[in-house]
C-alpha cells in the first residue's frame, strides 16, 4: 500500500509524461478490445442462432436470390418455384417470415397499448411511432424452428395456417404487451387497404425471440416482448410483388438429411433456371462459415493493429520510465540511504506501471463500450453484450503481459544502480 | 566491543590498470556517544569512509564492524534496514526529494516502521516544531532557502531516531551563521547520545567535535581526541 501511495504521488509530479503515456495505452486497448469484440461477435452469433432456433447447420438451408426483382413477372415465376420445392423429394418443410410493423387499431384497451409502446420506444427511433407495433408473419414450415414458449393460451396450431382473406386471424403477442392486451381481444389493421381482424390466442413468454428481420446471421435474432406474431395469409404473403420480394431472403428449406442436399440443390437450381430466375442455395452451416471468414479479415486487422499499437505503447512505456528512473536517480538514491532496498524501488516502479496500464485498460474498455454504445449498426447490440468476463478476462491478461515486458528492462536499470554514485559522490 | 571498528579497510574503484585506490588499510574504532570529524583534502578518501560507514558501499579489502555487525556479510535488505534504523545522513548537498514536500522528506525514514499514519504524522510534527521548520511542513523543499533545507535534512535525520549521524560536508552550502547553527544542533544530538561523524575540510567545523581524524590520500596520518 505504501508502494502505491508512493507511485502514485511520484507519478502526480509527472502528470503531464504519465497522460501522454496513458493516451497512448488506451488508444492501444482500444483497438485491442474491438478486435476480441470482432472475433468473439462471430462466435456469440453462431451460439445465439442454435440457441433461440431449432435450425441445423447441415440440413437447414437458406434460398436466395442473387437479383431479386419486385415485379409481377418474378412474383409469378417465384410461385412455382415455392410449389416445387414444397413437392421435392427430400424437402421436409419450407417456409418463410416477414418481420414488418402494423397499426392495431380498436383494441379493447387501445390507450393501455399505446402507453406500453410509448414507454418501451422511449428514446429509440420509434418514439414517434407509438401508434406501430413490429410483427412478424410466418409460415407453418418454419413455425416450428422456434423454441419460445407460450405462457398464456395456446400456440399456433394447424388450422391458423390456413386461413384465408377475410378470416379472423390468429396472434400471439409478446410478454410487454401481456398487461394491455387480453386473450381473446380483437384488432384491426390494414392491409394494402383491406381490413383485417386478428384475435389474441396466446402470450410469448419473456424474452422470447425469433430470426432478425435484417441479417439472421449478422444480427441473429429480434426480440418478441414488444412483437406480434402471426400466420402469413394470402394479403401479406403474396398479393403484391414486393411482399413475395421481401420473402426473398428470409426462405428456408428443412431437408430430411444432410444427405439430400445434392439431390434437393440440383433440383432446385434447376428448376430456378427453367423458370428464368436463380436460386441460390445454402446450408446455414456453409453461411455461418461464409461470414467467418469475412468478419476474420476484419478481426485479425483489428487484432494486428492493436498489437502494433500495443508494442509500440511498451516501447514508450520501457523508454519513458527508463527516463524517469534516470531522471530520479537523485529521488531514488536518497530513498535508498533512508532505508529503501532495491526490491522497494522497484515495487514502486511496478506499482507506478501496474497503475497506469491498469487505469488505461479500464479506460480502453469503457471508451470501447460508449463507441459501441452510440453505434449505429445492426450488431451494436450483440456487440454491447460481449462486455462481459471473458472480454475482460483477455484485457486483464494482454495488462499483464504489457506490465511483464515493461518492467523488465527498468527493472535490471534500478539492479544496476549504484547508491555511492546516486547521493553522496566518490572522492 | 567499539560501535564502530574498521579493520585494515581498502577500498579499491576500478579494475587492473584502471584501478584507482580511495582507501588503504585504515583502521579506526569509534565508541557510542563520540562527536568524530575527519579531514582532509578533496580526494583523500573521506567520503568513501564515510559511504563504507554509513553501508551505502562496502570495503574491498578489510572487515568493517557496527555495532558488533560484520558488514560485509549482510545482503541489501539488511544493509537497508541498518540505514533506516541504525544510520542517518546530513549530506552537503542536503540529499533531499526536490519537489516532494518538507513533511514528505522528513517522513522518509518512517516509510518502512510498523507505525500508524497518526503516530508517523505525530513523530514528524514533534521533529519539525523542534528544528522551529513546522510552519513549512507543506511547502516544496526546492523552494526553500539552504539554511531551512539543511534544517529538513537534520529534522529527517532526527526522525530516524538512528544512534549514529554521518554529516558529508553538512555546512559546506551555508552561510556562517547557518553553518554555526548547524554545528550547534549536531553538538545538542550528541550530548543526547548520538554517535557523530561529520567529514570536514574545515577546521572551525572540525573544532565543534571531541576528535580528529586527518586523512590523506586514503591513509590516517592523525587520530586525536581533544577537549571542545
Amino acid at each position: 500500500m505504501e508502494h502505491l501511495s508512493i507511485a502514485i504521488s511520484s507519478m502526480w509530479k509527472r502528470k503531464l509524461s504519465v497522460f501522454l503515456m496513458m493516451t497512448q495505452l488506451v488508444l492501444s486497448f482500444w483497438v485491442m478490445n474491438h478486435a476480441f469484440i470482432s472475433m468473439d461477435v462471430v462466435h456469440y452469433q453462431e451460439k445465439k442462432l442454435f440457441a433461440v432456433m431449432q435450425m441445423d447447420k447441415d440440413t437447414t438451408l437458406r434460398l436466395s436470390f442473387a437479383d431479386v426483382d419486385d415485379t409481377e413477372w418474378f412474383a409469378e415465376r417465384f410461385s412455382h418455384l415455392e410449389n416445387f420445392i414444397k413437392q421435392t423429394p427430400g424437402v421436409q418443410r419450407y417456409g418463410s417470415f416477414d418481420t414488418t410493423s402494423i397499426t392495431p387499431e380498436n383494441l379493447p384497451n387501445q390507450r393501455a397499448f399505446l402507453e406500453q409502446n410509448k414507454k418501451q420506444y422511449a428514446g429509440t427511433r420509434l418514439e414517434n411511432a407509438i401508434e406501430n407495433s413490429k410483427i412478424v408473419f410466418l409460415d407453418k414450415g418454419i413455425y416450428s424452428y422456434a423454441k419460445f414458449k407460450i405462457i398464456n393460451g395456446r400456440p399456433l396450431g394447424e388450422a391458423d395456417f390456413t386461413k384465408k382473406d377475410g378470416d379472423v386471424i390468429p396472434v400471439l403477442i409478446g410478454y410487454n404487451y401481456r398487461d394491455v392486451i387480453n386473450l381473446g381481444d380483437r384488432f384491426e389493421t390494414i392491409i394494402h387497404e383491406k381490413k383485417i381482424v386478428y384475435e389474441v390466442v396466446g402470450v410469448l413468454e419473456q424474452r422470447s425471440e425469433w430470426l432478425s428481420g435484417n441479417d439472421y446471421i449478422a444480427d441473429p435474432v429480434d426480440n418478441l416482448d414488444n412483437f406480434f406474431l402471426a400466420p402469413f395469409f394470402p394479403i401479406v404473403r403474396e398479393s403484391e410483388p414486393m411482399d413475395v420480394a421481401v420473402r426473398m431472403h428470409n426462405t428456408f428449406i428443412q431437408l430430411d438429411s444432410a444427405e439430400m442436399f445434392n439431390q434437393v440443390s440440383a433440383a432446385i437450381l434447376e428448376k430456378g433456371r427453367e423458370l428464368g430466375i436463380n436460386p441460390t442455395l445454402a446450408t446455414v452451416g456453409d453461411e455461418l462459415q461464409a461470414y467467418r471468414e469475412n468478419r476474420k479479415q476484419v478481426s485479425n486487422f483489428s487484432l494486428f493493429m492493436g498489437m502494433f499499437f500495443l508494442v509500440i505503447s511498451i516501447i514508450g512505456i520501457v523508454s519513458v520510465t527508463l527516463s524517469s528512473i534516470h531522471a530520479r536517480k537523485h529521488e531514488l538514491g536518497v530513498r535508498m540511504v533512508a532505508g529503501a532496498t532495491k526490491r522497494d524501488i522497484s515495487m514502486i516502479i511496478l506499482m507506478e506501471l501496474v497503475w497506469i496500464v491498469t487505469v488505461s485498460a479500464v479506460s480502453g474498455v469503457m471508451l470501447n463500450y460508449v463507441m459501441e454504445a452510440f453505434e449505429d449498426s445492426s450488431v451494436a447490440n450483440i456487440k454491447l453484450e460481449m462486455f462481459a468476463f471473458p472480454l475482460y478476462g483477455k484485457v486483464m491478461l494482454v495488462s499483464i503481459l504489457v506490465i511483464l515486458s515493461s518492467v523488465f528492462i527498468p527493472l535490471l536499470r534500478i539492479k544496476k544502480l549504484q547508491l555511492r554514485e546516486l547521493v553522496g559522490g566518490r572522492d | 566491543m567499539a560501535f564502530i571498528e574498521l579493520d585494515n579497510v581498502s577500498k579499491v574503484f576500478g579494475q587492473a590498470e584502471y584501478a584507482t585506490v580511495a582507501l588503504k588499510q585504515v583502521t579506526i574504532r569509534m565508541d557510542k556517544g563520540e562527536f568524530v570529524s575527519i579531514m582532509g583534502p578533496s580526494g583523500s578518501g573521506k567520503s568513501t569512509l564515510l559511504n563504507i560507514m554509513g553501508c551505502m558501499d562496502i570495503p574491498s579489502e578489510g572487515e568493517y564492524r557496527l555495532n558488533g555487525t560484520l558488514i560485509q556479510k549482510l545482503n541489501d535488505r539488511e544493509l537497508s534496514q541498518i540505514r533506516n534504523k541504525t544510520v542517518s545522513f546530513v549530506f552537503q548537498n542536503f540529499a533531499l526529494m526536490h519537489n516532494f514536500s518538507v513533511y514528505e522528506n522528513v517522513a522518509l525514514p518512517l516509510f518502512k516502521r510498523k507505525m500508524s499514519l497518526k503516530e508517523k504524522k505525530e513523530k514528524v510534527d514533534y521533529y519539525l516544531h523542534k528544528l522551529g521548520i513546522a510552519d513549512l511542513s507543506d511547502k516544496n523543499v526546492s523552494k526553500l532557502s539552504g539554511g531551512q533545507k539543511q534544517r529538513v535534512a537534520i529534522a529527517r535525520a532526527m526522525t530516524a531516531e538512528a544512534e549514529l549521524i554521518l554529516a558529508d560536508e553538512p555546512t559546506g552550502a551555508l552561510d556562517q551563521k547557518n553553518g554555526a547553527q548547524l554545528m550547534e544542533l549536531l553538538c545538542q544530538m550528541n550530548e543526547e547520545g548520538k554517535s557523530i561523524v561529520v567529514i570536514t575540510h574545515d577546521e572551525k567545523i572540525a573544532g565543534y567535535t571531541k576528535r580528529i581524524i586527518n586523512i590523506v590520500d586514503g591513509v590516517i596520518t592523525e587520530d586525536r581526541k581533544k577537549e571542545r
